[in-house]
């Protein structure tokens, strides 16, 4: 403020000085002042180009214009907040200085009164009156500087309310923002969350599944060389299957060619009993041949005889011509022929019989003709079938020996395919998981070829019935059973066979059964493998450790451990103050129960008429006591019983260590009696005393103890006491020598001892003088 | 310092006893109980040791309910190193400490955003911490004891981003269980 005026010489140089002092200052804080009001000025301008917000601030839709605008709008706040704090300080000092100023032109003021009411000098005159131009140049300047101050005051007021107003209306805009924008927030975090872990999921699942699908590749790929390594085996296998396959087909080519062997070694055998009984046929034909001869020959001589019947048939009916003639001479010669017809009549017989005998040729001879003629067709016949069977034979021959060769052959390749078929029997029960599908192959190739045996075997069969059933009648009738006989057996070899296919048919098909099951369990093997892989790489991403390679540490004093102790601690201590409150109820409960059985009505009473709830707060109160009494009770009596077993224990302890101190003394007491030569007895039951009684180990073990044979001695702090007693008369010289001249007990009681052994000694040896041995 | 920020954004301790510091460009927070302090000092020392003898494979952050010792939450930080670096003769670094750095602070980033996404522990917590290591890894005291994996059942997991130096690559993992206060 303005300074104050001066009162006299020095004092009024001093005021003079403070006041410029004070002018200065004034100057100098109203141009900080001023500046501080520019400095305002130019803040709030400041603030409001920075705080300068939009007035409508953009619309943000994400998280970082929201964070832009809560950035800005707390950034505003703060310099609104700072701008004011500044304005409020700025306005407290401009408060206090005008207050000062005041202050000061108060001073001036009364300084001029009283230097006005102390006119008397003209200096002091001219200095009031310099002193109150520059009193009024200081107001005029504190006027000037507190109008401006004001204006700018004012100026600043308004802009706080402005700026309050906008930050109001900021508020309000940033408010409703503000939750439009915690809607969008959470609506877009909500998104985002779902996004972020849908995306993170799937990323996740996809380099799961990458993974197991490189997983999978490098499965697939072992698979693959697995597989490629299978098919190489396959191939070869297949190779070997193939030669197999081309063994077996051998071998039922050749098992074929036994069964045609077998079949022509039947045929052989029915070829050879038809051969016999073509042997038998020739025979008979030859037999028929030779019945032909003789027909034959009967032939000719029936023939001869006919010629003869017919020469004499020819001869008789020249007779008869002539014997006609001679009858027709006769006629006339009738009458002289009674000589002729005897002749005659001996000529007729004679013709008769010839006539019949003609005839009976004739007949002969037809049946003769009838005979040769059926003879020559069951020759003709005979020749023929023994043709035909001769060929036949031939044939037959030659194909004996070429089967009987063949045979040979075969029955050799037969057992060497033998082994084969075993060990490819073998191969096909054993089978392998890489060559399933090969034996499946095989076993169907084999079974297609079982069908195409049966099937020729049926066209054989029905083949050799056809032919059979073609074969000639007569001859074919042994034959025919022969046949029927080849069909029964090969029927009966048909169904060996087909129950051997049937075997082999069942086998294959139980194989195949078995190739299916273990080709499921094989599927159900490796989705199993695959889903523990899959999943065994899912643990190791989440951390799960192998201990083949990795082992997982931690310190034993963790947190988490430290964290659990307390927590074990805390239920610990629960658990005991619950077991106290169950207790303590449980008395309570007791007590109530028995308080209602005394006299319920009785407490209760006294609490309804006392009308209070003092009164039942003192029951209750009794109660409480009562139970913490029988809980202490019950903590006394436990603890009354743990003493108790101590007590025992060291009463116990007590008694064994009285046992051992006996026995130790004992020993002791005996120790010292054989060492020393004396029996050493506390004399009184008080230990206090310390009373001894010595007795010598050669005295009378029934006179020991007694004041005529025994000293008594008291051990005192420093000495020892020899008593007199009866005993100690005798030994007078000997307790003067050594306990009272020269105050040596243990020297009297050597002395005692010695001269006990000494008469000792020397009773025995007189007593055994004649034995001259000295005990 | 990503086990001081998840211990604070998981409410593990009270934020009280935590203070700001400046590292990574970022200002994280850093424990003040002494006793957590010496705990993870005593650790990261070991850590540290096994870092430079490149047989540390990860270092896990198990987060624990008092109440059940059910883990309710796992941070994983997988530690590759490239074991060709093991030598005595001190390596120089290929990479820039500067970009290692911003790696570094990217993952604490993202350790304090994922609160966004985490669900909130209302019961009491505590917390270990696990190191896997070689088979062959001499236990260095006997303060040390061999654990199990203890892994979160029926988990969720979030993959974080990873960071690399030239010698070691470090990527980060969170598993938790998506309805822990069931």
């Amino acid at each position: 403020g303005p300074p104050p005026p001066p009162t006299s010489t020095m004092s009024n140089r001093l005021a003079l000085q403070q006041q410029q002092q004070q002018q200065n200052r004034w100057r100098q804080q109203s141009g900080t002042f001023e500046g501080d009001s520019r400095s305002s000025t130019t803040a709030s301008s400041d603030f409001i180009a920075a705080a300068g917000l939009p007035r409508q601030s953009p619309a943000p839709s994400l998280l970082g214009d929201r964070r832009q605008q809560q950035q800005q709008q707390v950034e505003s706040n703060v310099k609104i907040n700072g701008l004011q704090m500044r304005l409020l300080a700025e306005e407290s000092a401009r408060k206090r200085q005008r207050i000062e100023a005041d202050q000061q032109i108060h001073r001036l003021r009364d300084e001029n009164i009283r230097l006005q009411s102390r006119e008397g000098s003209t200096e002091e005159r001219s200095r009031l009156a310099t002193v109150t131009a520059e009193l009024q140049t200081v107001r005029d300047e504190y006027q000037d500087y507190r109008s401006k101050t004001q204006r700018t005051l004012d100026d600043c007021q308004r802009n706080v309310t402005r700026l309050n107003r906008e930050k109001l209306e900021l508020e309000e805009r940033a408010t409703a923002d503000k939750e439009r924008l915690a809607l969008e927030l959470k609506e877009a975090r909500n998104r985002v969350f779902e996004l972020t872990s849908r995306e993170l999921r799937m990323t996740e699942e996809a380099r799961m599944q990458a993974e197991i699908r490189s997983k999978e590749l490098s499965e697939w790929k072992a698979h693959l060389a697995e597989r490629e390594a299978q098919l190489e085996e396959s191939s070869k296998l297949q190779a070997r299957v193939n030669e197999l396959e081309l063994q077996a087909k051998r071998h039922e080519s050749e098992r074929a060619r036994l069964k045609s062997a077998n079949e022509a070694i039947d045929r052989y055998e029915q070829v050879r009993q038809q051969n016999a009984r073509l042997k038998e046929q020739l025979a008979a034909a030859k037999q028929i041949r030779d019945d032909r001869l003789v027909l034959e020959e009967e032939n000719r001589s029936l023939r001869g005889r006919l010629e003869s019947a017919e020469s004499r048939a020819a001869t008789l009916a020249a007779d008869l011509a002539a014997a006609q003639t001679a009858e027709a001479k006769q006629s006339d010669r009738s009458a002289n022929q009674s000589l002729t017809a005897d002749h005659w009549s001996s000529e007729s017989a004679r013709l008769a019989s010839a006539q019949r005998e003609l005839a009976l040729a004739t007949a002969g001879r037809a049946e003769l003709q009838i005979a040769v003629s059926a003879a020559e067709r069951s020759l003709s016949e005979s020749a023929a079938a023994q043709s035909e069977a001769e060929a036949k034979i031939q044939r037959l021959e030659t194909e004996l020996g070429e089967l009987k060769r063949r045979l040979r052959l075969l029955s050799r390749e037969r057992d060497m395919l033998k082994e084969f078929v075993a060990s490819y029997r073998l191969d096909c029960t054993l089978g392998g998981s890489g060559s399933e599908q090969a034996y499946l192959q095989r076993i169907s190739n084999m079974e297609s070829l079982l069908d195409d045996y049966k099937r020729q075997l049926d066209e054989a069969l029905a083949e050799k019935s056809s032919t059979a059933s073609a074969a000639p009648s007569r001859l074919s009738l042994p034959v025919e059973s022969q046949q029927q006989q080849q069909q029964q057996q090969a029927s009966s070899r048909l169904s060996l066979g087909e129950l051997a296919s049937k075997q082999e048919a069942s086998l294959v098909i139980e194989l195949r059964q078995q190739i299916t099951e273990l080709h499921k369990r094989l599927a159900a093997a490796e989705e199993d493998k695959e889903m523990l892989a899959a999943r065994e790489a899912r643990l190791s991403d989440l951390g799960d450790a192998d201990p083949r390679f990795t082992r997982v540490l931690h310190l034993v004093q963790n947190p988490a451990q430290e964290a659990e102790e307390a927590r074990e601690n805390e239920l610990a201590e629960l658990r005991k103050k619950l077991e106290k409150a169950l207790t303590r109820c449980e008395k309570l409960e007791e007590k109530l129960k028995n308080r209602a059985a005394a006299g319920p009505a009785d407490g209760e009473a006294a609490a309804a008429t006392a009308g209070s709830s003092a009164a039942a707060t003192s029951v209750i109160g009794d109660m409480t006591r009562d139970v913490s009494m029988i809980v202490g009770r019950g903590d006394l009596l436990t603890e009354i019983e743990r003493l108790k077993t101590e007590l025992d224990r060291k009463d116990l302890q007590k008694q064994r260590q009285r046992e051992a101190f006996r026995t130790n003394t004992e020993k002791m007491r005996e120790a010292v009696h054989r060492l020393l030569g004396y029996r050493v007895q506390l004399e009184s039951d008080n230990p206090s005393e310390r009373l001894f009684r010595i007795s010598s180990t050669y005295v009378d073990f029934d006179e020991q103890d007694s004041d005529k044979t025994s000293f008594l001695f008291r051990l005192n702090d420093d000495n020892v006491d020899l008593l007199t007693t009866d005993y100690v008369s005798e030994w007078q010289s000997d307790v003067r020598h050594y306990v009272q001249e020269r105050n040596s007990v243990p020297a009297f009681l050597a002395t005692v001892t010695l001269n006990y052994f000494g008469s000792s000694t020397t009773l025995v040896s007189s007593s055994v003088m004649g034995a001259t041995t000295i005990s | 310092y990503a086990v001081n920020s998840i211990l604070y954004q998981r409410g593990i301790y009270p934020s009280e006893s935590f203070s700001f510091e400046q590292k990574y460009g970022l200002t994280v927070l850093v424990t003040s109980d002494e006793k957590l302090k010496a705990y993870l000092i005593k650790i990261l020392e070991q850590v540290k040791q096994w870092l430079s003898d490149l047989v540390i494979e990860k270092l896990v952050l198990v987060i624990r309910r008092v109440s059940t010792q059910e883990v309710v939450e796992r941070w994983q930080f997988d530690i590759k190193c490239d074991k060709s670096a093991k030598s005595d003769e001190p390596m120089v670094a290929e990479k820039d400490e500067k970009q290692v750095k911003k790696d570094i602070a990217d993952v604490i980033r993202q350790i304090v955003a994922s609160v966004t996404f985490l669900p909130a522990l209302d019961f009491q917590c505590s917390f270990e911490l696990l190191i896997y290591c070689d088979k062959n890894t001499e236990l260095p005291s006997g303060e040390w004891a061999d654990t199990g994996p203890q892994l979160v059942s029926n988990s969720v997991e979030v993959k974080l981003k990873s960071f690399t130096t030239s010698i070691h690559k470090v990527d980060s993992l969170v598993a938790y269980k998506l309805n822990p206060n069931e």
